[in-house]
């Protein structure tokens, strides 16, 4: 028990009960596990993201192998000391067609999201705080794309402009822009009506200064959640694509190509689309898990500290 | 009497509203033929609950919304120039400070660019260095350390932060300031702490201040001279001591007991704040009034002046002033008079 | 006779992203029916964490980290959740800031006050007369007709009277207030907290009233407590209190109020900031804002100096005074 002059440590780091038997009210032992378990995801996307960015943007210099030279001595080779994740029916390492796969696939992905959300974002922005006609025709635009299925979209526009990487990066962008302009649109909405707006306003702040120094500043955090989340959703579509043959067109690999490829061979050679698949998977897994805890982190500012 | 810096004659405000599922239309009259006047150096303090129009009445006063009818001037000028535009130079003369210093900084902000963005806005000041300079200045005057201007809104306490939008709001050198419920969201001691602080910026500045708030006491300390709003009309307006000592309208009167510390003061006051959508016929505070009589209800009260430069609203002011309670709660009037 | 409500020597811990802080620290008060206390503190010194506390209501950051709860002689800390909420829904009331979170928005107001009565085996007739019953006892204009209604279409101060006629509902022994009326118009709180004293007057419960406004406290409560960083600095009958103001905070904070009829051209002020909690200073934590600390006060928290029966000040001051 506590003495009345208070003499007790200050800080405390693990709060021991003292004159407390009871468990009622004591901290659930449940909370500061699935916190440690948070951590841990956490870290581990991080590792995926790395490794994964690592391992393609240095392929050239990496990869054990040449990812389109053909080796018909070598085809359909199990996963052994030499060719760790085998090859596939024309004898080509897929260690190394995954790392050169991911560098098409991670590049077409980032440069599509960095121009959805830059498009999207400015349009939101814009329709937000401007209003009027603007955002009228921009949110019925954003209706339209929403009511096609991104697939869908990308289908008709790759099948009318053909398929070229530059293609790829502006359809997967033109499926994509709808949702950035949505959210960041009804952010801005709300952060019009901030007393911050209200005063510069006052002041005679022009229109591009309110939307560059009070706006854009504001839904940074919203969009970088937006856009880490995104990147899963791009990377999938661009695998679709290239699996529908409308995306990254061969020798050159991608993840959603090389899938394709193996479909013929997955009794004898499973290792062929497995192995690709394996990697889509947790790298998206992991955007996402990275995504969520951008949220987690940069959106309790958004509401309790203003 | 000093002239009047701040002048605002017949101020009214309407808004259009559409209500139930016919979307009937309707017409919402915030503000309502407000006129005062406020002395160069003075602080004319606005009192009322919430709904009763006093915000409404800033903004319009700021020019940030339009009024529907009357004017505002300025110095002697007219707020709005020929085309319906808040004149440029009037615009920096007035600032505003507003309630919540919570929203009212940009969180994205350093503070020494929060503060010097008037008077880059409106190219008082250019360079760096002279912007930096005054920056410094200012966080002197309202008793910030000078690091403080580095520092993003989040990292201050909300007494800090208030401080930091008053800077702000004399940055541009402005002779007229409106507070909007200045210190409504701060804490007892910090509040005392802002109070004296704008009280010293007036007298060093020679500013003239609009205050609003609910607290009666704030005003009080605060102001020159007050007016009592209730559903977008003055109900009581006049010099401070005329209206907190010789009220003689039944609304200060209350508003009086509510903030009084003393139990048997106490007023009684049934219902809450019409919608002004469907204002009472009459007297608007007829509803509430423990003092009502018939002709309240029929007929609206215009604002009359009394002998010492105050005016009220209420159709037994003379009664009041005379002592000689309205109708028959005569025990209730004299209680609250006696003070 | 053991009073209604005793706490004693409680601390309650807080986990926040930069370390645990000790929100209540000590804090040892007690109510007796039929009396009302006032907590009054500024933002963050800890007075609605002291009442989370007795609720069994504490966020899950939140752990009691040492001290006592007895509520009619029993151990509160000792009681199971399921036990806690029986004791909530009965015995202790809770009314909060804002109404609107302690009101469902999809269910009538008739519905709700109801909710109360359903453990009683009662009839559907039966059920509405106590609605209708507890409606007016606070003062909702013809209930009968007003059952029907959601709580959007109140005002703030009528959605108060029905959080209140939920608690009165199962007519407890004591009530918590935390802030009732700080989001509603002065007269209305007027009107909330007259009908709080009435019906206290009717049925005897305690009650605690959690402030900042000391206006309310001097016209509406019994005793006083005053909070500054997650301690009480001083606490007693509200008259003496008020009156004679020992504690320098206490007397700092009744200064700083502005009044009607003083004619003063500044107010009396504490300087500087309340500290924050993740910093607190050594001594009393009241030592860097005090005009009149002395060498010691910077080291030591001050003991408790009892000031006749019902009086106790927490400053090194008294020491000399008493002496």
């Amino acid at each position: 028990m506590v003495d009345e002059t208070g003499e007790r440590p200050r800080h405390v780091d693990v709060p021991v009960a003292t004159g407390v038997t009871d468990t009622s009210v004591a901290v659930k032992a449940g909370q500061r596990s699935t916190f440690w378990l948070k951590k841990l995801q956490v870290g581990f996307a991080l590792c995926v993201v790395l490794v994964v960015i690592v391992a393609c943007a240095l392929s050239d210099v990496l990869a054990p192998y040449d990812p389109i030279a053909i080796s018909l001595g070598a085809t359909l080779q199990p996963p052994s000391a030499e060719h760790w994740l085998g090859t596939d029916q024309l004898g080509r390492d897929i260690l190394s067609r995954i790392m050169k796969g991911g560098q098409v696939s991670l590049l077409v992905a980032f440069t599509a999201v960095f121009l959805a959300g830059v498009i999207g974002g400015l349009v939101g922005v814009i329709a937000g705080y401007v209003g009027g006609v603007f955002d009228a025709v921009a949110m019925r635009l954003a209706d339209v794309q929403f009511a096609l299925p991104a697939v869908i979209l990308a289908l008709v526009l790759v099948g009318a402009v053909g398929s070229s990487l530059f293609n790829l990066v502006i359809v997967l962008s033109l499926a994509n822009w709808a949702r950035f302009a949505r959210v960041l649109r009804s952010e801005t909405l709300s952060l019009r009506e901030r007393g911050f707006v209200e005063l510069a306003k006052l002041s005679d702040a022009s229109t591009t200064r309110i939307v560059l120094r009070h706006i854009l500043p504001n839904v940074m955090s919203t969009f970088i959640v937006l856009a880490t989340l995104d990147i899963g959703i791009i990377i999938i579509l661009e695998a679709t694509l290239s699996f529908l043959g409308l995306g990254v067109q061969p020798p050159y690999p991608s993840w959603g190509t090389m899938i394709a490829d193996g479909r013929a061979f997955l009794e004898q050679a499973w290792w062929i689309s497995i192995f690709p698949g394996v990697v889509l998977i947790l790298t998206v897994l992991s955007g996402n898990i990275l995504g969520d805890a951008a949220r987690d982190r940069l959106s309790p500012t958004l509401s309790t500290k203003w | 009497m000093t002239h009047a810096f701040v002048s605002v004659r017949e101020l009214t405000k309407e808004y259009p509203v559409v209500t139930g599922f016919l979307g009937k239309k309707a017409t919402l009259t915030a503000v309502s033929d407000i006129s005062f006047d406020i002395g160069e150096g003075k602080t004319f303090g606005l009192v009322g609950e919430s709904g009763s129009g006093k915000t409404t009445t800033a903004r319009m006063i700021l020019g940030a919304e339009p009024a529907t009818s009357g004017s505002v001037k300025i110095d002697g000028k007219p707020l709005m120039n020929e085309k319906g535009r808040v004149d440029p130079v009037l615009r920096r003369m007035m600032q505003p400070v507003l309630q919540d210093p919570y929203t009212s900084l940009s969180p994205r902000m350093c503070v020494g660019h929060i503060i010097d963005e008037p008077l880059r806005t409106q190219k008082l000041l250019s360079g760096e260095r002279a912007l930096a300079q005054r920056v410094s200045e200012l966080l002197d005057m309202v008793g910030l350390p000078q690091d403080a201007a580095r520092r993003y809104p989040n990292e201050l306490s909300g007494g800090q932060r208030q401080r930091v939008a008053i800077a702000r709001a004399i940055a541009p050198k402005p002779r007229f300031l409106v507070l909007d419920e200045p210190v409504s969201a701060l804490d007892v001691s910090i509040q005392a702490q802002i109070l004296n602080l704008l009280k010293d910026l007036q007298s060093e500045f020679k500013l003239t201040y609009l205050l609003i708030s609910h607290d009666l006491s704030v005003v009080s300390f605060m102001s020159d001279a007050i007016g009592v709003m209730y559903l977008g009309r003055f109900m009581e307006i006049g010099p401070k001591d005329e209206v907190l000592r010789r009220s003689s309208h039944p609304y200060t009167m209350i508003l009086k007991s509510a903030a009084s510390t003393d139990e048997g003061a106490a007023l009684p006051i049934s219902g809450e704040i019409p919608s002004p959508l469907s204002p009472p016929s009459g007297c608007p505070f007829h509803t509430r009034c423990p003092f009502s009589q018939q002709i309240c209800a029929t007929t609206q009260p215009e604002l009359e002046a009394g002998p010492a430069g105050q005016f009220s609203a209420c159709h037994f002011a003379k009664d009041i002033r005379a002592g000689k309670p309205a109708g028959t709660c005569a025990t209730l009037a004299t209680g609250a008079m006696g003070r | 006779m053991s009073p209604l409500l005793n706490v004693e020597n409680l601390v309650t811990w807080i986990a926040s992203p930069k370390g645990v802080i000790s929100a209540v620290d000590d804090v040892s008060f007690s109510v007796d029916s039929g009396r009302t206390l006032a907590l009054v503190g500024e933002s963050g010194s800890g007075k609605s964490m002291t009442c989370l506390s007795v609720m069994g209501l504490l966020p899950e950051s939140g752990k009691i980290g040492a001290g006592r709860i007895e509520f009619k002689g029993e151990n509160l800390l000792a009681k199971t959740p399921r036990e806690m909420e029986r004791i909530r829904g009965s015995q202790i009331g809770m009314i909060l800031q804002d109404p609107m979170t302690a009101l469902n928005p999809l269910f009538t107001i008739g519905d709700q006050v109801a909710e109360a009565f359903r453990r009683e085996k009662l009839s559907k007739a039966e059920i509405r007369d106590r609605v209708i019953d507890v409606l007016r006892k606070v003062r909702i204009p013809a209930p009968d007709k007003r059952l029907g209604a959601y709580p959007h279409q109140f005002s703030g101060g009528m959605r108060q009277r029905v959080a209140i006629a939920i608690n009165l509902a199962s007519s407890p022994r004591l009530l918590i207030a935390d802030e009732p009326t700080t989001a509603l118009d002065v007269t209305v709180q007027l009107q909330i907290l007259e009908l709080l004293r009435q019906i206290q007057g009717d049925t005897g419960m305690g009650m605690i009233l959690v402030t900042h406004d000391l206006h309310l406290v001097s016209r509406f409560c019994d005793d006083v407590a005053i909070m500054y960083a997650g301690r009480i600095v001083e606490a007693g009958p509200v008259s003496k209190v008020f009156n004679a103001p020992e504690h320098p905070y206490t007397q700092g904070l009744l200064d700083a109020v502005p009044t009607l009829d003083q004619d003063a051209e500044r107010l009396a002020l504490i300087p500087g900031n309340p500290p924050t909690m993740h910093n607190l200073p050594g001594g009393c934590r009241f030592e860097p804002r005090c005009p009149v600390s002395l060498g010691q006060c910077a080291s030591e928290y001050p003991e408790w100096y009892r000031l006749g029966q019902d009086r106790r000040v927490a400053c090194w001051q008294m020491k000399q005074r008493i002496a």
